[in-house]
């Protein structure tokens, strides 16, 4: 002991903290532990690891093996694209091979290295992909529409250039994004005038279109599309509201007069956009009424008729004559007859027959006619019970109808799903809330009669099939399946035609019984008469409808200016605007939803079912637009107007950056991480600005910057690491932790000795956790060698238990110290020490904290005084406790404190036998724990308690080292 | 007369309330504490306010005035009483008008209501105390610590405002920084000749007293009585002086980049901070520091430990500034020489930017990136720096590496904080009690802080702050007379336990805990004993000390525990198993105002509820709602401001919140139904919020049926254990 008596000089804490420090080990430790001691747990930890060890260092062997083999069979490096990843592997595994070498592991390496350099060379070679970048990359000064053109079409460049999708979608080229911008700062006089720029049906397509443009509407990829179709209508019907009118001045400049045959949709559309370019022009309409299938086609309750009235009334305001109940023959004549050109669009306006056994019946009615007659105002004979066959716009019609006029029980009887039906999704839910019945996936194959009178329609169940030409599932009839389904009428509603009687003699047919026209103009067989619209195209939408009319009208101008029609039109290289949805910066609002009649009683008038938008809602539902393309906002965010002049020069400096940024994305998607040098190589742009697309692109959150090569920064675009990767990654980490590890017991268990336990501890602990990780690879969803995995799990345990047991045994196995270095000695430096060697934080004092609960006020003092963070009040009420609570113990309290405690006990209907666990940290309230771990028994908490009496605290010292850790090791 | 006895006025406001005053005047004259009742049509006119003065001169100020919202009628009788010098404070309001008679169309119910809460409102007046708004003489002395632009300029607002004024400067000479700085921006001037005027001014002002070589080593006292504890000229004697109030205007510190081995500063001489430049700029002619040749190539490296994860985390707001002023002087008395700024980004705020375009103009160089690497080449420093625009590395000779250095706080900020009671931000400049309407004020009345030392500032701006500073100070000590806070907690220090919890808790740090100790030497094993010491001047009577303190040494001078509990009891008298009644806590700030405005909208809610108000939510301890429940309470609400809206400061709704909570652990732990109190937030103007809530804490003791006090059950339990 000589040298270990302590100097008297020294201030009791630091003295007592070196009593703690000499009692802990130190030159005390052989007395304490003789060799003998130290040498015999060594001896004990040796034998009872050697059973384990073997299985424990041999499970990575066996575990690679398997995952080898896995891998082999399986051929998952060849699914690795990511060279990164590639290349971790390798350098990882030749680490590994360095340290011990196993055949399974080269031939791993060599198929790594393989696809590696395979995918590296791959790269040099000149490929489609390359040229075709390049193509698109070498217009870039020149035109850089084509360029970027050839990037979205080609690569799948998503862009905020181009034209907005609704507008693409329009046949009737609307300017949707404009004018839904001109609403949004509610100037809806200036969106109806941009509107009316391409064709004056505001209210009647904003009531009646099927609205193509919502379909492909941007927001719909965040929610749900801008209601697009009832903003058209709000701005008419605002105007219509407003009582002032858009009275437009005819500017009817130009000699040649044209001819339009038919007033629906097409002959309207051509002529309305003839009018206003100056010429002419004479409709001749052989119905008395006005608009076509717009009229007789579609019911009141849709389309009221003063609003398809109106707006054929301001056509007519251009100068346009319309002439009734003009039927002509032959258009060719209309030449001879003073006209330069004749435009035909008299629509496909007869229906299809069902060509089924009873179609003739009584009590068989065919859409059109059926809904013709209706609209005209004729009585029709309906029974009460009807079924309607069809599944399109004009079958939900006839069915809505049945309803007005009586009928008390409607089905639509269609052959494929509901999915698959061409009636406008809303219209199909408005009318079974009607209490429409949909009878889907039935195909008739009978009507019954009884006396030449409908009594009921024999059906056939269907089934889908594949895909047909249209897209739709083909419907298959179910052998055996009929049915019958009893009714009084039925009406036939599969679609639409042209009628023998109504072809024109001089016009050449398709064998569809279309008229012949040329594609690009419109131009029939007969110079100088263009055709369009369903006559041309068959049954089709009204949208469409006025985009061939509008089509003609060019084409016919440019056939009385020019004097030829050019059979060749270019088609416009169209870009289409796309948006990230997940940068769209979408305001929260759900689409506006439209106004209605009540569902009941509406069925029974043909007042307009729904009622439109108001200037808030319409508002609103316009700034619900994400303005996906930036070509085309006419409209500040502000409300500004724009002047296309001033945005010119910046729009082509912004589409040649999205040009370059996409050559830059197509390149790096394709060809993995790349650097400011490589694409400067393979695209040709300059260095400085590929590197400001970068770093623009990164900002963006488009690249990611994944490490360096030669200097340089590499981008990649953000891949979520397949399976395979992952598993490759995890291996390959953990093969080299092992390998390492395994070195390491294998070296230490030669010849161990007490103070490299806590190394022993340390591999054993990697061990432990490259296990756990490998339970987590997985190879086409099924975890590797979980047998191996798992029955080594108990072994790996229990090993590290007995290491870190007999570590806290030993105290030679911690530093030695005599009081000579302690004089002057930090103690933090000592502290380190022991972490250091022990791997654990270092038991410097030790003692039990006893803790009284009765005298504890929960003021948190101790915890906050604590210099080692060891003790806590934690938010548990021990509430049991104080119920045991004795009177002299309640009468030490401070005064409020007692009163609470006798307050809950006067409340208590029953003893509580469970401690209360409080949500959180309650000043006042809780128990105080302490962690003896970090305890160094300075005794502060104690000292600082101002708990009644000597306060709640009690430190009991302990000298006798096994004791104390007996006590921190059961309370762990 | 008995001094427990209070006189009741009953306001009718103008006969219009729906209330039974007949059953009231009776009913009331039958208690024991009514001294007299009287019913006026209109206490707040001429008439009712005579009569309001002439029963507190018969009844020793104890008086329940039972009328409308005391927030619009407790203005008005002070404002009255206070010119005819009559003591109002002891006057405690029931709201029988917005609370009662407006809110329940039934007229017994209300009144029966109405009759509880004067009930509870004469138990809380019996006793209370007068509570006397002290005025305090002090002297017209204000210490301002630090000599730097802000401390002088708060100097002399000060003196010109009339007070003396005790300049301390830890260095030996006055100007601070600003004294080293070549060229100001934007005026262009030196820092010299910005000071000139200034420090003449000082020396004329016979009011200042200056006193270099100055250190504080902390301070005692409040507001109208500190002493500073200072040290100065060699002398190391601790040295007193007594003041009023505080100005700090210590600074600011330049980080010392010693750390940054990559910089090579400490260890090349000719690695130098941006301040250090500043000083060589001002005093003569620039030479290397190693061997005092020329200098024609200075680099300057921007955001050194500033913006920096390891360091100093946001930018230090100066450093460009400085760094711009500087390359432009090296240029005016070097023309020829090459000077060249690294930079993350250049910010100058201002007018500044004119002096960035300027430094552009003249030729200074700015590369956007990062030094690379710093090393001693043929005697020669060079440097490698990173372009990230360019993509390139450059290599450069430096005569002079300047390193723009982060602004931090300055030394002892922290120290003193302890005795000066400011709070700190997390970077360590002083906090300021609130960013929009309180700057410069910190969390103790009569300390101001100003300057740099609450961030980094413009001289321009330190020079506004350093005024705004005075005049918060001029606002505190006009007059020589300070006042302190009429209402507020009081500390009976012999019931101190000393658990701190108060000081932990308090939302404006008011309490502060001082160690008991006789002797320097202290024994290891003796307990530490402290004891709470309260400022009253800093109080802002929330109650949550109160709530909190396990021995009822602390407590509000005019709602004691006592006060309460009796008000409870009296108030809950006629609750019991038949008519179950909830008890509603309400704050004085959100709660109060929200309730008044249900009560002017006349929306209706049961009847069966009482109220009790509080200063702030945080006053309602865990025995209050327990007493509550004794007393016979069917639920317990309290109702109080929204989540991080608590008026006093931000934490009291947070530690009323705290024993609802554990309220309701332990009620359902015993047997009883947790669900029976509650705790509900509200802004100022929610009254759909309110009567939401009351209306579901009176289902709640009407479902819940009789409580076990109501049966008799309660505190039976051990008859059950055996």
């Amino acid at each position: 002991m000589s040298g270990s008596s302590i100097p008297k000089d020294l201030s009791p804490k630091r003295k007592r903290m070196m009593e703690m420090i000499l009692a802990l080990g130190g030159m005390k430790e052989e007395q304490v532990i003789p060799p003998s001691k130290v040498n015999e747990a060594i001896d004990e930890l040796k034998k009872e690891l050697s059973p384990l060890v073997d299985d424990i260092v041999a499970f990575p062997d066996s575990y690679f093996t398997k995952f080898l083999s896995t891998a082999k069979k399986a051929e998952i490096v060849s699914e690795i694209k990511n060279n990164v990843v590639l290349k971790d592997a390798v350098t990882n595994i030749e680490k590994t091979i360095e340290i011990s070498t196993t055949g399974a592991l080269q031939d791993f390496l060599k198929s790594l290295i393989d696809t590696l350099e395979a995918s590296e060379s791959a790269g040099k070679e000149k490929d489609v992909f390359t040229e075709r970048l390049q193509e698109a990359t070498s217009k870039i000064e020149t035109d850089p529409e084509t360029a970027l053109y050839l990037l979205q079409q080609n690569f799948g460049i998503t862009t905020r250039y181009g034209q907005p999708p609704c507008h693409v979608e329009c046949p009737a080229g609307v300017r949707t994004q404009r004018f839904v911008n001109l609403a949004r700062d509610k100037r809806f006089d200036e969106a109806l005038k941009l509107m009316r720029d391409t064709y004056p049906f505001a209210g009647t397509l904003g009531r009646v279109c099927n609205a193509p443009c919502e379909s492909r509407c941007q927001r719909g990829l965040i929610d749900q599309p801008v209601s697009i179709r009832n903003l058209h209508r709000f701005l008419a019907d605002n105007e219509r509201a407003s009582g002032k009118i858009h009275k437009p001045t005819p500017s009817i400049d130009k000699t040649e007069r044209i001819a339009v045959i038919g007033a629906g949709p097409a002959g309207i559309g051509c002529a309305y956009d003839l009018a206003r370019m100056g010429y002419p022009v004479t409709i001749f309409e052989s119905k008395p009424k006005n608009g076509g299938l717009l009229r007789w086609g579609i019911p009141e309750y849709r389309l009221p008729r003063d609003v398809l009235d109106e707006e054929i009334s301001y056509v007519q305001q251009h100068g346009v004559e319309i002439l009734n109940n003009q039927r002509i023959m032959k258009p060719s004549e209309l030449l001879t007859k003073g006209y330069s050109a004749v435009f035909v669009g008299t629509g496909a306006s007869s229906s299809r027959k069902l060509r089924i056994e009873g179609e003739d019946a009584n009590g068989v009615f065919h859409a059109l006619e059926f809904l013709d007659d209706i609209n005209m105002g004729k009585t029709v004979k309906l029974g009460k019970r009807v079924a309607v066959i069809g599944g399109g716009n004009a079958a939900i019609d006839s069915a809505r109808v049945s309803l007005r006029i009586g009928a008390s029980e409607v089905s639509i009887v269609y052959r494929r799903s509901r999915e698959e039906m061409p009636a406008i999704e809303t219209e199909i839910e408005d009318a079974e809330h009607e209490g429409v019945n949909l009878k889907i996936l039935s195909s008739p194959v009978k009507i019954l009669e009884t006396g030449g009178k409908v009594t009921g329609l024999r059906c056939v169940k269907m089934e889908l099939g594949e895909p047909d030409a249209s897209g739709r599932r083909r419907p298959i009839p179910i052998p055996d399946s009929e049915f019958d389904i009893e009714v009084d009428s039925i009406v036939v509603a599969i679609g639409q035609g042209i009628d023998a009687d109504d072809y024109f003699a001089d016009l050449e047919y398709t064998e569809w019984g279309l008229i012949q026209t040329d594609k690009q103009s419109l131009q029939t067989s007969v110079q100088g008469v263009f055709a369009g619209g369903d006559a041309v195209s068959g049954p089709a939408t009204v949208v469409k409808a006025v985009g061939a009319g509008k089509k003609a009208a060019i084409s016919i101008d440019r056939y009385i200016r020019e004097g030829i029609v050019s059979q060749e039109i270019a088609s416009p290289r169209i870009i289409t605007a796309t948006i990230d949805t997940e940068k769209a910066q979408a305001t929260e609002e759900r689409r506006a939803a439209m106004p209605m009649l009540e569902a009941e009683g509406r069925a029974t008038t043909f007042d307009e079912v729904e009622l439109g938008f108001d200037a808030k809602v319409a508002k609103i539902e316009a700034s619900r637009c994400i303005n996906c393309s930036i070509s085309n906002m006419d409209v500040t965010v502000y409300g500004g107007r724009i002047d296309p002049e001033a945005t010119k020069p910046m729009m082509k400096k912004f589409l040649q950056d999205e040009v370059e940024r996409g050559a830059i994305l197509a390149l790096v998607r394709e060809k993995g991480p790349l650097t400011s040098k490589n694409l400067t190589d393979l695209t040709g742009i300059s260095q400085d600005k590929v590197f400001l697309h970068l770093v623009q692109m990164k900002r963006n959150e488009e690249l990611v910057i994944v490490g360096e090569e030669h200097g340089y920064v590499l981008y990649d675009v953000l891949r979520t690491p397949t399976e395979v990767e992952v598993a490759i990654q995890t291996v390959s980490n953990t093969v080299l932790q092992l390998a390492q590890a395994k070195r390491e017991i294998e070296t230490l268990l030669a010849d161990l000795k007490a103070e490299d336990i806590g190394k022993l501890a340390g591999a054993l602990e990697t061990f432990s956790r490259s296990r756990d990780k490998l339970t987590k690879v997985s190879i086409h969803d099924s975890i590797i060698a979980e047998t191996i995995l798992s029955k080594v799990e108990e072994k790996i345990q229990a090993a590290v238990l007995l290491a870190i047991r007999t570590r806290a045994k030993l105290p030679s196995t911690r530093p030695k110290v005599t009081v000579e270095d302690l004089t002057n000695i930090d103690v933090p430096s000592v502290l380190e020490e022991y972490k250091s060697q022990m791997g654990y934080a270092p038991l410097l004092g030790f003692g039990t904290i006893e803790w009284t609960h009765s005298r504890c006020l929960g003021c948190k003092s101790c915890e906050l005084e604590c210099p080692e963070d060891a003790i806590k009040l934690t938010p548990v009420l021990r509430i049991p406790e104080i119920f045991a609570f004795s009177d002299d113990a309640l009468a030490e309290l401070p005064v409020n404190r007692s009163l609470f405690y006798r307050t809950v006990q006067s409340l208590a209907t029953t003893k509580p036998t469970d401690n209360i666990l409080l949500k959180k940290e309650s000043p006042g309230f809780g128990s105080v724990e302490v962690d003896l771990w970090l305890c160094v028994a300075c005794r502060t908490c104690v000292r600082r308690c101002p708990g009644p009496a000597d306060g709640a605290l009690v430190l009991d010292l302990k000298w006798s080292l096994p004791e104390v850790v007996r006590q921190i090791t059961s309370q762990t | 007369m008995s001094d427990n006895k209070s006189a009741v006025l009953l306001c009718t406001c103008g006969k219009q309330l729906g209330l039974s005053y007949n059953l009231l005047e009776s009913e009331l004259k039958k208690n024991s504490l009514t001294a007299s009742v009287t019913v006026e049509d209109l206490v707040c006119q001429e008439e009712g306010l005579a009569k309001i003065g002439e029963l507190l001169t018969e009844n020793n100020g104890h008086l329940v005035i039972a009328a409308c919202t005391s927030q619009k009628i407790q203005p008005r009788i002070d404002q009255y009483l206070k010119k005819k010098k009559i003591d109002s404070s002891q006057i405690q309001y029931v709201n029988i008008r917005e609370h009662s008679a407006w809110v329940h169309s039934d007229v017994d119910e209300a009144s029966k209501k109405s009759l509880d809460m004067i009930r509870g409102t004469l138990a809380r007046s019996a006793t209370s105390v007068p509570l006397v708004l002290e005025t305090k003489e002090i002297t017209n002395h204000v210490s301002v610590i630090g000599g730097g632009i802000a401390g002088i300029e708060s100097a002399l607002s000060l003196s010109n405002l009339g007070y003396d004024v005790n300049l301390m400067e830890v260095s030996d000479q006055l100007g601070g920084h600003v004294r080293h700085l070549p060229i100001i921006a934007p005026s262009g001037k030196p820092g010299k000749e910005i000071l000139s005027g200034r420090l003449e001014a000082l020396e004329k002002d016979a009011k200042i007293t200056i006193l270099t070589k100055t250190r504080v080593k902390f301070v005692t006292g409040e507001m109208g009585d500190f002493t500073i504890h200072y040290v100065t000229g060699d002398c190391d004697d601790e040295l007193t002086l007594k003041t009023s109030a505080v100005v700090m205007a210590t600074g600011f510190k330049e980080f010392e980049p010693i750390g940054m081995e990559e910089y090579r500063y400490g260890k090349n001489p000719d690695v130098v901070t941006q301040f250090q430049l500043s000083k060589m700029l001002t005093e003569g002619a620039l030479t290397r520091p190693s061997d005092n040749g020329q200098v024609k190539e200075v680099v300057m490296v921007q955001c050194v430990g500033s913006r920096s994860e390891d360091y100093k985390k946001d930018c230090s707001k100066l450093c460009c500034t400085f760094a711009i002023d500087n390359s432009l002087e090296i240029l005016k008395q070097i023309p020829d020489a090459k000077v060249r700024i690294v930079y993350m980004d250049i910010r100058v705020p201002f007018e500044n930017e004119m002096v960035y375009k300027e430094s552009r103009e003249v030729g200074v160089d700015y590369i956007r990136g990062r030094i690379s690497m710093v090393w001693e080449q043929d005697g020669k420093t060079r440097v490698k720096i990173y372009d990230s625009l360019m993509d390139e590395y450059l290599e450069v000779t430096s005569d002079l590496l300047v390193l723009s250095a982060a602004i931090l706080p300055p030394d002892g900020t922290f120290e003193l904080s302890e005795t000066l009671g400011y709070a700190l931000e997390d970077n360590g400049h002083i906090k300021e009690l609130y960013g929009k309407l309180r700057r410069n004020e910190t969390r103790r009345r009569g300390v101001v802080a100003v300057g740099a030392v609450t961030r980094p500032q413009f001289v321009s701006e330190s020079v506004t702050d350093a005024q705004a500073g005075a005049l918060i100070l001029h606002n505190e000590l006009q007059g020589g007379k300070i006042q302190t806070i009429m209402r507020g907690a009081v500390l009976n220090v012999d019931d101190c336990v000393g658990c701190s919890l108060c000081a932990q808790q308090c939302p404006r740090g008011v309490p502060l805990m001082i160690e008991q100790t006789d002797s320097e030497e202290v024994d290891e094993d003796q307990k530490i004993l402290f004891k709470a010491a309260i400022d009253t001047l800093n109080c802002h009577a929330c109650g949550v000390c109160q709530s909190l303190c396990p021995s009822g040494a602390t407590q509000l001078n005019f709602l004691s525990n006592d006060q309460m509990w009796s008000e409870i009891q009296a108030t809950l008298e006629g609750a019991g198993p038949d008519y179950p009644i909830t008890l509603c806590f309400y704050c004085e700030e959100c709660a109060v105002s929200t309730i008044d405005i249900v009560g002017t909208q006349k929306m209706e809610y049961p009847a069966s509820t009482r109220f009790i108000p509080v200063p702030c939510a945080g006053r309602v301890s865990i025995i209050d709602i327990l007493k509550a429940f004794e007393s016979g309470a069917g639920s317990v609400m309290i109702a109080a401001c929204e989540t991080d809206r608590c008026h006093v400061g931000g934490t009291g709704n947070e530690i009323a919140q705290v024993q609802v909570d554990v309220a309701r652990d332990i009620l359902n732990a015993i047997g009883w139904k947790g669900e029976r109190v509650d705790m509900f937030r509200m802004f100022s103007a929610e009254p759909e919020r309110f009567t939401t809530a009351i209306s579901e804490m009176a289902r709640r003791a009407k479902e819940l049926g009789p409580t076990p006090v109501h049966t008799g059950t309660a505190g039976k339990w051990m008859e059950v254990g055996k």
